[in-house]
């Protein structure tokens, strides 16, 4: 890897982590913003303790799947083993975005999933979204729940800990990090009012292919819409 | 030399509360900022009635602990009282900031505090969020009260009257009041659909280092019982 190239997948971290900033999904201190190196067991990744408003690119963490950091400077954000889970599981993720939101975490503290409601859900993240059970934050376990909870999709919510989404690219992975909090606001509004009816069973099938050609990143055969 | 320490205090106190106020976890008249000039027992305060979009370094508030006022011009806050009694009690701490945020004074008025419900708010809180029983402000027992509830933790409720935050510097105490209300937020939300999933049995005790280590300003002695 080249430096200018490797600076270049440093420059996707700082965009896609500003971009979260700026869209309220994250606050001073939370969440986590990481890109995969083509190729290479490795990655970049947001710093631990990350202060969104004033951060570089020269405090974005290079380091291997391995845990050994190859970078001088920050240390990385503490939750990286999840992060390599979700890129050793899954070939062609790119990008993964770990935030706070704040609807969607009231949801995962309150462990709630969020059925399909609005059929781009099913589109870009590929159905409902699960609530990963509890487990302390930083170890093997967490990693464990989180991606069984994710399924053949490309977000889950984390019990008493937030979002993971995944994409095949930063731009993917913003956009998720997004619909997740939308959909989470929604789901909220409507159960307050009586209750979210969800669309699953009508609208589900005839999205799944979209979702299997353009954003998908599970390594199974297809999807499924239900839990 | 010693000027230009304390203009940079000045200077400090107002980045810290132009921060809650964009933040919006105070409007006008609401809340007020101080920090500590250095050991000495004084402090830099944002006047009564502040004005948060046009205020400036001239405008805050030079006193020492005692009451006395060391500048001219504004009068401090009147939550003084407040922030001197956590200054008195705790040593390491550089900065006090008592905000009106939005969800976390709901949970002030039903008398609520926060249970656990983010590893997070160990680390930079030191746990559950408690609510101090009602004080008269302005008061000393509202002081006696807000470090009560805080015990040897870095935020507290108070009673109908918001959020009291103190730290080792500006920059995680402005930090402690923004999570505080994220934490209010939602943990109120949660209340709305369901209940929480509070997380005190857990084994959390790998966070409490991190925060005894990190974030803790209270006197070593409170931290053994932690």
């Amino acid at each position: 890897m080249s430096l200018i190239n490797e600076d270049l997948l440093r420059i996707e971290v700082v965009n896609g982590a500003k971009k979260v900033f700026q869209k309220g999904l994250v606050q001073a201190g939370e969440g986590n913003i990481s890109f995969r190196i083509p190729n290479k067991d490795e990655l970049l990744i947001t710093p631990t303790f990350n202060t969104y408003d004033d951060f570089e690119k020269a405090d974005i963490v290079h380091m291997k799947f391995n845990g050994k950091v190859l970078s001088e400077g920050r240390l990385p954000s503490s939750e990286y083993k999840l992060h390599v889970a979700v890129y050793q599981l899954r070939p062609k993720v790119m990008a993964v975005i770990h935030t706070h939101s704040p609807y969607a975490t009231i949801m995962s503290a309150a462990i709630k999933k969020i059925p399909v409601i609005i059929e781009e859900q099913v589109i870009f993240l590929g159905g409902y979204i699960d609530v990963s059970e509890f487990a302390s934050a930083h170890t093997d376990e967490f990693s464990k729940n989180a991606i069984q909870a994710l399924g053949t999709r490309n977000a889950t919510l984390m019990a008493n800990h937030g979002v993971l989404v995944c994409g095949r690219s930063m731009k993917h992975a913003v956009k998720m990090a997004e619909l997740v909090e939308k959909l989470a606001w929604i789901h909220y509004g409507a159960t307050l009012m009586g209750g979210t009816i969800s669309i699953s069973e009508n609208s589900c099938p005839m999205f799944i292919d979209d979702f299997e050609s353009k954003f998908s990143t599970h390594r199974e055969f297809t999807s499924r819409c239900e839990e | 030399m010693a000027i230009e320490k304390e203009d940079q205090y000045r200077m400090e106190v107002v980045r810290a509360a132009k921060a809650i106020f964009n933040k919006h976890l105070v409007e006008n008249n609401e809340g007020n900022v101080s920090i500590r000039n250095g050991k000495k027992e004084e402090l830099f305060i944002t006047p009564s009635a502040n004005q948060y979009d046009t205020l400036n370094e001239d405008q805050i508030v030079h006193m020492a602990f005692d009451g006395t006022p060391l500048s001219s011009g504004k009068l401090p806050s009147t939550e003084v009282k407040l922030h001197i009694a956590i200054y008195n009690s705790r040593p390491k701490v550089q900065c006090v900031i008592h905000t009106h945020s939005t969800y976390a004074s709901m949970l002030s008025i039903l008398r609520k505090g926060i249970p656990l419900i983010m590893e997070e708010q160990i680390i930079y809180l030191g746990g559950s969020i408690d609510i101090a029983p009602y004080g008269e402000a302005h008061t000393d027992e509202i002081g006696k009260a807000a470090l009560n509830a805080l015990g040897c933790k870095n935020g507290a409720l108070l009673a109908n009257h918001g959020v009291i935050v103190c730290g080792r510097s500006a920059t995680e105490t402005i930090k402690f009041a923004e999570f505080v209300e994220k934490l209010a937020k939602v943990y109120w939300g949660t209340l709305q659909i369901g209940e929480p999933y509070i997380l005190e049995k857990e084994n959390l005790d790998k966070f409490r280092t991190m925060f005894k280590s990190l974030f803790a300003n209270c006197p070593r002695s409170m931290l053994k019982e932690f």
